[in-house]
């Protein structure tokens, strides 16, 4: 079906996301930006909305924002101003919500990746602040629901992408590229099952080198990278179905259901909804003076693409490999201190990826306090370089490293792992296992060449795997023939 | 010297306690307030405390009795906006200007009436019944602060805050003869004062006179980090300010388009007109100045302070506080309930209005013109003060009128707001204070505006003419 | 321009019966034609869009060389807007209807949102 799809028409998508800054106090009140705690207990007059009670606005998220909109590649406006979003609704207290309508701080900008090993660029539209709302919990069988404001006011970034994405896994690969960019400037968790990070996908159907574009429908709930992909693929059929059928395709809001994977329409019956913006009158306009961009300028990191981009020529990665070491900062500074310190990118590179992601499943929580560290890993391959250590011995070393926290040095020596690099020590054991197998050895010289490995595997027993393989093999091939 | 200050220095001096002053105000202000219907609540328990006080007078304000338009939050007491649909509603935090009081010492006597969510010119559109002017019951007290003005003028209280969005500090004084100020907007704090609108709402003192005003006035202005809208700008001596007579070479600009205006009650007219010749007598320059826009003032006072009404009052659902709707078939309907039984007929009104000129397709005609017009209005008076140093003008364009006479009238009681409102639009302070009586013993008021943040010029002007010109003081009926 | 009362009325979450809506229209329609001489003064649409970021205040700021930034909020808030911060049991004192656990109790609502 996709397949027919894709033949007539391309799919255009826009991403809209909402995420939430991690600032310690709420975008227009005082109270804590966090909720571990229960429910309506991180709150204030200004979050609950009570009679008498004015927003006044936090500077922390402004210069995250700031940050935000440089590092995206935005054009920051110098004067911005707040706007008020009238709707009725219980987790809405002051019966409107503070965002940013016509004069948002940032418009422009681009998100960068790899794709499919090209490099991609999504432009953005716009980027504003505004408030987040509290939280609805219903309860329907028993006919209540409840509000938990304790989110409300908690500050947001709003990034709108151009509906220039094609694919679902564009869409994912773009938004896992946003969420890296926030990761790196330290704004935004970008968790989206926990909702710090949200994503709302647009998605129409346009004919092939058609100019105007189709309806389109937005898609909201979505809690995971693999349900974006889900969704978009969903709605992209169930539009083309709907062409077919010669039926029109409505612009609507879809709510889609991960347990049944489908999307289902949230249409009410009153006419579209009518916001009434109003400029916000209790904030003075924002103005973001030299002094406020040049200190965001200078706070910002290395970004995810450039750095990618560096690895893949100073350290001659292939943009697959920079983009894993470049999965979060600490990741890719920690290669990059290794790699420095052994000057042989392909072995920190080979050596992290396959032993040192392997033991890690949540890369953000576990990579600051990974053991071995930086210093301790360069240590043990240091070992490898001056043969003192095989590479499989390597590994075992590490595992040990790893769950004892020990040094290298310390394990090679008190468990006597030395590589053994005495060519006379090699041809002894070399002899000794030609004495001990004759079956084998005739066998091996009438050609029965895989009987190589079985001598390499007897020498590296009886010298306790520390043979140097590649001496081992060379001593090996003069005595066995 | 007011009341207020009369009354501190003798309390200085010891020629009075605090309990014998008590003694005979708690009745007083119990007898006038069921006349006056100036309080919704007296706070018995405050006024017995202060009468019950076994320490002396600390100086300031300490143990003396301010009304508080129960717009104001004031932290554990009721807090109504003089509706309905705050019913029981509790304040949970003191307003940024009751903290301040109480840090001089200020004892709150009680919950002053007011117009529901300030929105009215006499004070008849509240839940809790109209205000009545102490020297005419039959007469309103003015509005929206009507329970601040009929208070302090019937001796209710020694000074009361009432706050003024389009002139409802300065209407109720003119209609009540006691002095009210309405600070620049930015001077004093708005945070724990229920928003009528938001851009254009101050709270001010409502007093004897220019001293007892400067005295709260030094009390509750300045920055307030809870209010972004409170401008760090130092303040003054305002007590000072009392003291000194400026009079003699002060320019006082007359807009021409003030004083052309058709309905002017002739009487106000002719005692203006006595007020003008007293300020040249004071050695005061009268300069005829223009402010062109003057007659655009109410339209776009009506669009742009309805539509931040609006906005204001989105919060009033029956969710978090306030009474709610007893039948409702569903979430919406409870909001939808509550807010149709629990507002008042003007409030639904400016709520309407204001929605409507929000609203898609209209915003451009009316939100973005109106503003555009008080940017004009702003200008002009900004131009005007660069060859006047203060304006003059009346304060009302009739004296207190009957209750009951414009209710069926809106845009009538809108018009009562010609001499005041664009003082709200352009931001700036403004003063009024009585000039005299009418034949029938109605107050006249009339007023100074000054420029950005001169209010201690306001009150220096007000008390150089009290001096110079002290105003007959009416007979209560209460 | 036109002013439809019903639509205005559901648009504000407001139900109005007959006698309101018949007194409601008149007087709107009283009011709207007053407003309406504000069409006297012409408005282009650079200025009408300049009217996006007016705020009273700016004229102060410029005669006062006030730091436009000066209101803003830094971390950690002073001790007079942390004097705003409410416990659960604040928060929830005026509420018509809650329910939950003490200091962690909730507002309840209806959960039909409308029929």
């Amino acid at each position: 079906m996709l397949d027919e799809l894709l033949k007539k028409y391309e799919i255009v998508i826009g991403l809209e996301v909402h995420a939430q800054l991690n600032t310690k106090e709420k975008l227009m009140s005082a109270a804590r930006n966090d909720f571990g705690k229960g429910p309506n207990t991180s709150v204030s007059t200004i979050c609950t909305g009570m009679p008498g009670a004015l927003p006044v606005l936090n500077q922390k998220a402004v210069e995250m924002a700031i940050e935000c909109g440089l590092a995206l590649g935005c054009h920051v406006q110098k004067k911005s101003i707040f706007s008020r979003k009238h709707y009725f609704y219980p987790d809405l207290p002051k019966g409107y919500q503070i965002s940013q309508y016509d004069l948002p701080y940032a418009q422009g900008g681009a998100v960068e990746f790899y794709f499919n090993n090209e490099k991609r660029k999504i432009n953005l539209q716009r980027i504003h602040m505004e408030e987040d709302a509290g939280k609805n919990l219903h309860l329907d069988a028993q006919g209540i629901s409840l509000v938990d404001l304790n989110r409300s006011s908690v500050p947001l970034l709003e990034i709108v992408s151009e509906p220039e994405i094609r694919s679902p896994q564009e869409a994912a690969a773009y938004l896992k590229a946003l969420r890296l960019v926030l990761r790196y400037l330290d704004i935004c968790e970008g968790n989206l099952e926990e909702g710090n990070f949200r994503c709302d996908a647009n998605v129409s159907l346009r004919l092939h080198g058609a100019e105007k574009f189709g309806t389109r429908v937005e898609l909201k709930n979505i809690n995971s990278f693999r349900n974006l992909e889900r969704a978009i693929e969903y709605e992209a059929l169930r539009q083309f179905q709907a062409i077919e059928d010669n039926q029109s395709i409505v612009q609507e809001t879809r709510l889609w259901d991960a347990n049944k994977n489908q999307s289902i329409s949230m249409r009410s019956k009153e006419e579209a909804a009518d916001y009434r913006y109003m400029p916000e009158p209790d904030l003075y306009p924002l103005v973001l003076t030299e002094k406020l961009l040049s200190d965001a300028e200078s706070r910002l990191p290395e970004l995810p693409i450039q750095k990618m981009q560096r690895f893949i020529k100073t350290y001659s990665r292939s943009a697959y490999e920079a983009e894993v070491l470049c999965a979060s900062k600490e990741l890719a500074t920690y290669f990059e201190t290794v790699a420095k310190g052994l000057n042989d990118f392909d072995l920190a590179s080979n050596f992290i990826m396959t032993n040192v992601l392997a033991k890690i499943s949540n890369l953000e929580k576990e990579m600051k306090s990974f053991y071995p560290d930086s210093g301790a890993l360069t240590e043990l391959l240091h070992e490898i370089q001056s043969g003192n250590l095989s590479l499989g011995m390597a590994k075992e070393v590490f595992e040990t490293m790893f769950a004892e926290k020990k040094k290298a040095k310390e394990i090679i020596e008190s468990k006597g792992l030395s590589q053994i690099n005495d060519e006379k020590i090699i041809k002894d054991c070399v002899l000794e296992a030609m004495k001990e197998f004759p079956k084998q050895l005739s066998d091996f010289r009438s050609g029965k060449d895989k009987l190589f490995g079985f001598f390499m595997g007897q020498c590296q027993k009886s010298l306790k795997g520390k043979a140097n393989p590649s001496l081992l093999k060379k001593i090996l091939e003069e005595n066995l023939k | 010297m007011g009341r207020l200050a009369k009354i501190q220095k003798a309390l200085s001096e010891k020629k009075i306690s605090l309990k014998e002053f008590y003694q005979d105000f708690i009745p007083q202000i119990k007898n006038r307030n069921s006349k006056t219907n100036a309080y919704i609540e007296i706070f018995e328990d405050e006024l017995d405390a202060q009468k019950n006080r076994s320490d002396e007078y600390r100086g300031n304000l300490d143990g003396l009795p301010i009304g508080i338009k129960d717009i104001i939050s004031i932290r554990n007491r009721n807090l109504t906006a003089a509706s309905k649909i705050l019913t029981g509603y509790r304040a949970v935090r003191s307003a940024t200007v009751v903290e301040r009081l109480a840090h001089v010492g200020a004892s709150f006597c009680g919950r002053l009436n007011c117009d529901e969510f300030a929105m009215g010119s006499s004070n008849e559109n509240s839940a809790y019944g109209p205000v009545r002017n102490p020297f005419h019951l039959e007469h309103t007290a003015g509005g929206s602060s009507g329970g601040s003005a009929a208070a302090v003028a019937a001796e209710m209280c020694l000074g009361s805050l009432g706050t003024d969005t389009g002139g409802s500090i300065r209407l109720p004084a003119a209609f009540c003869g006691i002095t009210g100020l309405k600070p620049t907007y930015g001077r004093v704090s708005r945070s724990g004062v229920i928003a009528f609108a938001s851009s254009l709402d101050q709270v001010g003192p409502m007093a004897d006179d220019s001293l007892d005003c400067a005295i709260l006035l030094q009390a509750i202005a300045g920055r307030d980090s809870r209010d972004a809208t409170s401008l760090n700008i130092p303040t003054e001596d305002y007590v000072a300010a009392t003291q000194k007579r400026i009079l003699k070479g002060l320019k006082i600009g007359l807009p021409k388009e003030y004083f052309n205006m058709k309905g002017l009650d002739p009487e106000i007219e002719k005692q203006t007109q006595e007020s003008i010749e007293n300020l040249k007598k004071a050695g005061a320059e009268i300069r005829e100045i223009s402010l062109p826009h003057t007659p655009y003032g109410i339209a776009a006072y009506y669009l742009i302070a309805t539509a931040e009404a609006a906005s204001n009052l989105a919060r009033y659902d029956g969710i978090r506080y306030g009474k709610r709707a007893e039948e409702f078939d569903s979430l919406k309907d409870l909001m939808i309930k509550t807010r149709s039984e629990g507002f008042g007929a003007e409030v639904k009104r400016r709520i309407m209005l204001g929605s409507f000129s929000l609203s898609a397709g209209y915003y451009d005609a009316y939100y973005a013109k109106a503003q555009f017009v008080r940017s004009k209005i702003q200008r002009e008076f900004l131009e005007a003060f660069k060859s006047v140093d203060l304006i003059f003008s009346p304060a009302s364009p009739s004296l207190a009128f009957k209750i009951g006479e414009r209710t069926n009238d809106p845009l009538s009681m809108y018009l009562m707001d010609i001499f005041t409102v664009s003082v709200n639009l352009a931001g700036l302070p403004a003063i009024a204070f009585p000039i005299g009586l009418s034949q029938s013993g109605l107050p006249i008021g009339a007023q100074f505006i000054g420029r950005p943040f001169s209010e201690s010029q306001l009150l220096s002007a007000v008390a150089s003419y009290e001096e110079g010109f002290p105003s007959k003081r009416g007979a209560l009926q209460c | 321009m036109f002013f439809d009362v019903e639509k205005i009325a559901r648009l504000s979450y407001l139900e109005l019966n007959d006698d309101e809506r018949k007194i409601f229209e008149t007087q709107f329609s009283d009011i709207l034609k007053y407003v309406d001489q504000l069409n006297q003064i012409p408005m282009n649409s650079e200025e009408a869009k300049s009217m996006n970021s007016f705020h009273i205040q700016s004229a102060f700021y410029d005669m006062f060389d006030l730091d436009p930034n000066a209101n803003l909020r830094s971390e950690p808030a002073d001790e007079e807007q942390k004097s705003l911060i409410l416990s659960n049991s604040e928060a929830l004192e005026n509420a018509p209807k809650s329910s939950g656990l003490p200091n962690e109790l909730l507002f309840e609502v209806p959960s039909i949102i409308e029929r």
